[in-house]
């Protein structure tokens, strides 16, 4: 048996925002987020925040990230934040089905409330303007214990997108 | 994509360095890091390949990453090292933790150099979330069978696994 696992498939269809809830627990320390097939009414980037443990999405100015922003037409760019209120760079979003491509995700030590939470992501998709791809990593800078996490796009609804969690176990 | 658990190993207490084996035949291996930390600020964690016997602390590692951090992005690369010296760098012993997916290439064919993918992220001294992207390799053609790690401070915490991927 493999010891990477499902935890979760959850797919919606014309929604504004996507939550994955009660996925991560004290079973794994790290976990494989896939976001794909997305489609959208607007191109622009996908927003990613967290959830603790008591169901909240967590919006305080607790998260840090660094990415490099990477295009088919131009060079790559650097976007970076700090103590900001989420992570703006978890992906993209555009207009034609699955156009928004997909973004893979390792999230480090989410339930632990004794450490911060961590993640890497790339992606690949594509805009109006060509391919478009991102290579990142963030943290969510308190110690607290996230079991889930909320997806949305920076403007417009998500026409139809699908999130899997899957679990690396450690025996 | 699959995993198989090959080995694993959970760091307690001060540890300057240790490996991690069962590397046993030509396929690709995932090395997967959670929670490591170290016991002091600013200390690092490097790594080394090699088998039963030891690591191979000769210079013959190169690497060339590229370093995603809140501070700013930033070239690393290296030649001819005695370690891949980028895997965590300046690490902030309380409070965050680092966590790694590196894939591991050719390690078990005795006709080819080692490869290695780092993707890596840790909270760096400062507080701010660093990592590297890229690859290294080990310009020996040598069988590898186990993956070094420590040699820039103690290691206090961490689970370090070997996967093969199926």
């Amino acid at each position: 048996m493999s010891n990477l696992r499902l935890i979760n498939e959850t797919s919606a269809t014309s929604v504004s925002s996507i939550s994955v809830t009660d996925v991560f627990s004290a079973d794994f320390d790290i976990y494989k987020v896939v976001i794909k097939d997305v489609d959208s009414t607007a191109e622009n980037y996908t927003y990613m925040k967290l959830i603790n443990s008591s169901g909240s999405i967590v919006t305080a100015s607790v998260y840090d990230y660094a990415t490099e922003y990477l295009r088919s037409y131009n060079t790559a760019t650097p976007v970076i934040g700090v103590a900001t209120g989420v992570f703006p760079r978890f992906g993209v979003q555009n207009t034609g089905t699955s156009d928004g491509g997909t973004t893979v995700a390792y999230i480090f030590n989410p339930y632990s409330s004794s450490t911060y939470t961590h993640f890497i992501n790339q992606h690949s998709g594509q805009g109006s303007l060509g391919g478009v791809g991102m290579k990142g990593l963030g943290q969510l800078r308190e110690n607290s214990s996230i079991t889930g996490m909320n997806i949305y796009p920076a403007s417009g609804t998500f026409d139809a997108i699908t999130v899997q969690v899957f679990g690396i176990r450690v025996d | 994509m699959g995993l198989l658990q090959v080995s694993t190993t959970t760091i307690t207490s001060p540890t300057a360095s240790f490996s991690i084996g069962g590397i046993d035949d030509n396929s690709t291996y995932m090395l997967a890091i959670s929670n490591a930390n170290v016991s002091s600020q600013n200390e690092d964690i490097y790594m080394r390949v090699g088998t039963s016997s030891g690591a191979d602390t000769s210079a013959n590692y190169d690497y060339a990453s590229k370093t995603l951090y809140s501070g700013g992005l930033i070239d690393n690369y290296a030649t001819n090292q005695g370690y891949f010296s980028n895997i965590f760098i300046n690490m902030r012993s309380v409070d965050g933790s680092g966590g790694a997916i590196m894939y591991l290439h050719n390690f078990y064919d005795s006709t080819s150099s080692s490869f290695v993918t780092f993707d890596n992220v840790h909270t760096y001294t400062n507080l701010y979330p660093y990592g590297v992207q890229g690859g290294g390799v080990h310009t020996v053609n040598a069988q590898q069978t186990h993956i070094y790690l420590g040699y820039g401070g103690n290691i206090t915490s961490g689970t370090y696994t070997i996967y093969k991927v199926i």
